[in-house]
């Protein structure tokens, strides 16, 4: 008898722990992702302050096209999916339409490399401008 | 008495769920953090949604300043103020029927915009009260097979892409659900995008100041581009 009690016992822990296994795998631990967020340096914002007296100069064929390194990295950030700031920074036609017609250029992951790639080179954004490459950063 | 009573249901009914129904401009301001590589990014704008026209209007105001305005059939324009210059676009994508809060405004939830995309409704199944529904991707997405989504009392809850390898490319978690009485919308939406396997990109979008009124309230609903303005190529 003592045996099954503990047999029901321990089931049940089992079952209520997958329970909360399984569930929770469905919501996000935001307290651990507002503190990663708080912890994290901003750094883009340093560059886009920079960009405007600094960066702008060293980038002559991003000035010379009108092009703002600050503007194509919100526009991917926010349209990213449907590659307008592919479309802003100039490439070819089909270019545009191969992000929309991947959802998003390979269904978001290449609007977010491109996101990383203009951060990083945000002093110097020439090269991806006129690219027609579908990856511009390779 | 009875014919009384219908009467003024008659009446009153229809008023009631025309109150409801008529909450055609809503407003939000949008904050987004990206975390990638230990550093953060941070990017603010309003978003001004005119229900009855179909039309945003966003006003990006940190840390660069434009204006985007999209209708419908997809005419995309982006206004920057500091050069007062306008680019325009116009493609079918571009349409505010795939602007995340159009699917929350209008209750259309269901599918998140999967079936438009040629995504087919492959499994149903319910998982500790919720529902689970698995979407298999039109085969003209090589790199993409499966999309599941999980919903808590008919509102979307979770998202994952899965790779052709199984692999789950993207999560995207939608939380704090509030009722803003003709429609819900989760205040905040958590994307975690896995490029590799030792990294990812968290993407935290949290929305405030959700505004409903029958008729726009702020000049951003009615934008226009000065007259002025040049097209930018």
């Amino acid at each position: 008898m003592k045996k099954m009690i503990l047999l029901s016992l321990v089931l049940a822990v089992t079952v209520l722990c997958s329970y909360n296994a399984k569930a929770s795998s469905y919501v996000a631990n935001d307290n651990q992702i507002d503190a990663m967020f708080t912890s994290a340096p901003e750094v883009v914002n340093t560059a886009f302050t920079n960009l405007s007296t600094t960066a702008i100069s060293s980038a002559p064929l991003a000035a010379a096209a009108g092009k703002d390194a600050i503007v194509a990295i919100v526009l991917d950030l926010f349209l990213g999916e449907f590659g307008v700031h592919r479309f802003y920074l100039g490439t070819e036609v089909m270019t545009g339409i191969g992000y929309i017609i991947t959802c998003g250029g390979i269904f978001g992951i290449v609007p977010i490399i491109d996101f990383v790639v203009l951060v990083i080179d945000n002093k110097d954004i020439s090269k991806y401008i006129n690219n027609p490459k579908f990856f511009m950063w390779n | 008495m009875n014919r009384i009573f219908a009467a003024v249901l008659f009446i009153v009914l229809p008023e009631l769920t025309s109150v409801a129904q008529t909450k055609d401009c809503v407003s939000v301001t949008q904050e987004t953090q990206t975390l990638m590589k230990g550093s953060k990014s941070i990017f603010k704008c309003d978003i001004y949604y005119n229900k009855e026209m179909d039309a945003v209007v966003t006003h990006h105001y940190y840390p660069a300043e434009f204006v985007k305005m999209s209708n419908r059939s997809g005419e995309l324009k982006i206004y920057f103020p500091a050069t007062n210059t306008v680019t325009v676009q116009q493609n079918e994508s571009y349409s505010t029927t795939n602007e995340l809060l159009y699917y929350f405004v209008n209750n259309k939830t269901t599918d998140l915009g999967l079936a438009k995309e040629g995504f087919k409704l492959i499994k149903t199944s319910s998982e500790e009260g919720l529902m689970v529904t698995t979407w298999q991707a039109p085969v003209t997405l090589k790199a993409i097979n499966k999309i599941k989504i999980v919903f808590k009392d008919m509102l979307p809850v979770y998202a994952e892409y899965q790779a052709l390898n199984g692999s789950i490319m993207k999560k995207i978690y939608y939380s704090n659900y509030t009722d803003f009485r003709t429609f819900r919308m989760p205040l905040r939406i958590t994307e975690i995008s896995f490029e590799t396997k030792e990294d990812s990109t968290i993407r935290l979008s949290v929305f405030s100041n959700v505004r409903t009124k029958d008729f726009p309230e702020n000049s951003y609903f009615n934008f226009k581009i000065p007259d002025d303005g040049k097209i930018s190529k």
